[in-house]
């Protein structure tokens, strides 16, 4: 494992299983490839975004980042150790550097705790042999990190006289008390209206710079994730199909999948008449047999041997790496995007 | 172009325990003939009260506490019941919030369609079963597949489906509220892109209510902003984007991350909208208004037409104040 990297996956699966048949003789169990061979690295201090549209097993990742899932087999290295390999007991030690922020604020306070009570279960749990007012003060400094001033007029109160975007500071303030080294963020901003989202995204930004913190942000935005992130994975299926840069994968997507989740992004530049949309037919589908590439069935650029032979992932340039095995077929850059080539040769 | 509806002062309050709330104050737009209107806010902010108020379908504690809402010359809040049950459907249809879960899940999609359309006119179900097969076809559906249940379809299918139940009987008049909210990026850009090409085939007009403004400004022709149950400002897309007036739509595109520009720092608008019962006199957006002045708490603003097609309801565009 090299030095610079604080994460490394490696072939990390989960299968689930679905009954199938209605009746008692005929029931089988299908196996469902939730997250199918992934293998990623995260620097120290870097935010890695992952993209993908719901059901691509993003947050089945995290969540076995987190311990909060069992693998089904595979790798995850923590600064060296397999977190795979852990008892109960010896994961439990590492937990307090690693914490998830939710999708929804509304479920994951509980309504019947207050913010000091919320926010004193981590400590309880992680920190022993410090007295109540100290653990106050901890409560106090995290409240007010989270840009809620004063900490006083916020620490009594319930989730539900918070606002949605103080809620989700809240669960911020949670995350970040044991002071971890990485954190992920399943999408916390969708829930959010649109005016109160920049406010946490802004505020994770900050705490990252403050804390030193690595980050995994599961978006299905790009435009978020642009703002965000420093390198993207994009999933597809529970296969990584693409990890690059974010800039250089937005300027010039190389996967087709990629490309046509680029293609559709609604951005304010962009206008619907000036661009050409790459409209991808089909949808996803979990239960197909996967054989060969698991994009073939809505690919544009499919081939004969794409339907055996499964891709794996190539490095192309630097850390850019990319699962498709019809590169050399595929035009660079999006087609006839007349917007985004003013928009390149205006930062050039 | 001539207006296909006209909603003038519409006042829509719900009575609830606290006192009477606002949650629709005031609002006046118009849909064109063959345009497509966006109708933008942050939730509980009365998007959803102006599509409902237009169909009558506010639901108790709520009613229209005044206004008018003109379709094709004919005034909806003065119409009777029975009148009314022409109009839903027939004149005006609604794609709804969440198509998913709209279909009933016992009959076949056929038999929805088809029931839609023999309600309103008087066809033989032969007939309506030809054209719910060409309106299958036309939102891309095998038009053999009128013989499925709902869950044999996916969730975007769904919603094509449901569109070909709005488009059912020829209406004057589509409201989309939030309709693809929910659906994957590639599912909804597949939905928007079937919805903007019947708009232009069938010169549709269609209000599209959401909450997600890039969204918006890549399909709609003009978009209204609602904050608090106003609208603040209404303006074709390209002048929302490039020219905004009003501070709150300057405030939501400045919440918007750009793609391909991620240096640019984004900022969401401090504060928090304002309760409809106790509303604060004068402008409602005042309190989180960065050019705020002491106009502002004591009358509300109109909404102007600062130049052709740009309404604003803003003091600041009075007079010469940004200077």
């Amino acid at each position: 494992m090299s030095k610079e990297n604080l994460i490394e996956v490696k072939n990390l699966n989960k299968t689930f299983t679905k009954k199938v048949g209605r009746h008692f003789f005929n029931r089988k169990n299908v196996p469902i490839h939730a997250v199918n061979n992934i293998s990623i690295e995260i620097k120290k201090g870097e935010t890695l975004g992952i993209i993908g549209e719901s059901g691509c097993g993003k947050t089945t990742t995290a969540r076995m980042l987190l311990r909060l899932q069992k693998e089904t087999h595979g790798e995850i290295l923590f600064n060296g150790t397999d977190l795979c390999k852990l008892n109960e007991r010896e994961t439990s030690k590492f937990l307090p550097n690693m914490q998830m922020i939710f999708q929804d604020p509304y479920d994951t306070l509980n309504p019947g705790m207050r913010v000091v009570d919320l926010l004193m279960e981590p400590i309880n749990a992680h920190m022993k042999g410090i007295s109540h007012n100290e653990k106050i003060e901890i409560i106090k400094e995290s409240i007010e990190a989270i840009d809620l001033k004063p900490a006083e007029r916020f620490m009594y109160r319930y989730p539900h006289e918070l606002s949605g975007g103080q809620r989700q500071r809240i669960a911020i303030a949670r995350a970040i008390i044991l002071k971890p080294d990485f954190i992920a963020a399943d999408e916390p901003t969708s829930m959010l209206d649109v005016s109160v989202r920049a406010g946490i995204l802004n505020l994770l930004l900050k705490l990252k710079k403050q804390m030193g913190l690595t980050m995994l942000f599961i978006t299905h935005d790009l435009t978020t994730a642009s703002y965000m992130c420093d390198r993207i994975a994009v999933m597809y299926q529970g296969e990584v199909v693409e990890v690059g840069n974010t800039e250089k994968i937005i300027r010039n997507p190389s996967h087709p999948y990629t490309r046509a989740l680029v293609s559709v992004v609604t951005d304010l530049n962009h206008f619907i008449e000036n661009r050409d949309r790459i409209i991808l037919d089909g949808e996803v589908d979990a239960t197909i047999e996967k054989k060969g590439c698991i994009f073939v069935h809505r690919c544009p650029f499919r081939e004969e041997h794409c339907f055996h032979d499964p891709p794996s992932l190539v490095t192309q340039q630097g850390d850019h790496q990319v699962a498709c095995s019809c590169l050399d077929k595929i035009p660079s850059g999006l087609p006839k995007d007349q917007s985004l080539q003013q928009q390149n040769s205006h930062s050039i | 172009m001539s207006n296909i509806l006209e909603v003038k002062n519409l006042t829509t309050h719900y009575f609830t325990a606290e006192g009477p709330a606002e949650a629709a104050g005031d609002v006046s737009f118009s849909v064109r003939k063959g345009e497509m209107l966006g109708l933008i806010g942050e939730s509980g902010c009365g998007k959803s009260t102006v599509a409902s108020s237009i169909l009558r379908l506010i639901e108790y504690p709520g009613n229209i506490v005044s206004g008018e809402v003109v379709l094709d010359g004919k005034d909806l809040v003065s119409a009777k019941e029975k009148e009314l049950e022409k109009i839903r459907w027939k004149d005006i249809s609604v794609i709804p919030q969440s198509a998913m879960n709209s279909l009933n899940p016992v009959y076949t999609i056929g038999d929805q369609i088809i029931e839609s359309i023999l309600l309103h006119e008087d066809v033989t179900k032969k007939v309506a079963l030809e054209r719910t097969k060409s309106l299958l076809e036309l939102v891309g559906i095998d038009k053999d597949r009128w013989k499925s249940y709902p869950h044999e379809f996916s969730g975007g299918m769904k919603q094509r489906v449901a569109i070909a139940m709005a488009l059912s009987c020829n209406p004057k008049l589509i409201i989309s509220d939030e309709s693809t909210t929910g659906l994957d990026v590639l599912t909804q850009a597949q939905v928007m892109a079937l919805m903007k090409d019947l708009q232009k085939r069938l010169d549709l007009s269609i209000i599209m209510i959401s909450h997600d403004l890039p969204l918006v400004t890549s399909v709609c022709d003009r978009i209204a902003i609602m904050y608090a149950g106003k609208i603040v400002e209404w303006a074709s897309t390209d002048d929302i984007v490039n020219d905004s007036r009003h501070p709150y739509s300057q405030g939501l595109l400045n919440a918007t991350p750009d793609l391909l520009n991620p240096d640019k720092e984004v900022s969401s608008i401090p504060g928090t909208v304002p309760n409809l019962v106790n509303l604060p006199s004068g402008c409602r957006f005042k309190e989180r208004c960065q050019y705020a002045m002491n106009r502002c708490s004591e009358e509300s603003p109109a909404l102007l037409e600062v130049k052709k097609d740009h309404h604003v309801a803003c003091f600041l565009e009075e007079g010469d104040y940004r200077e």
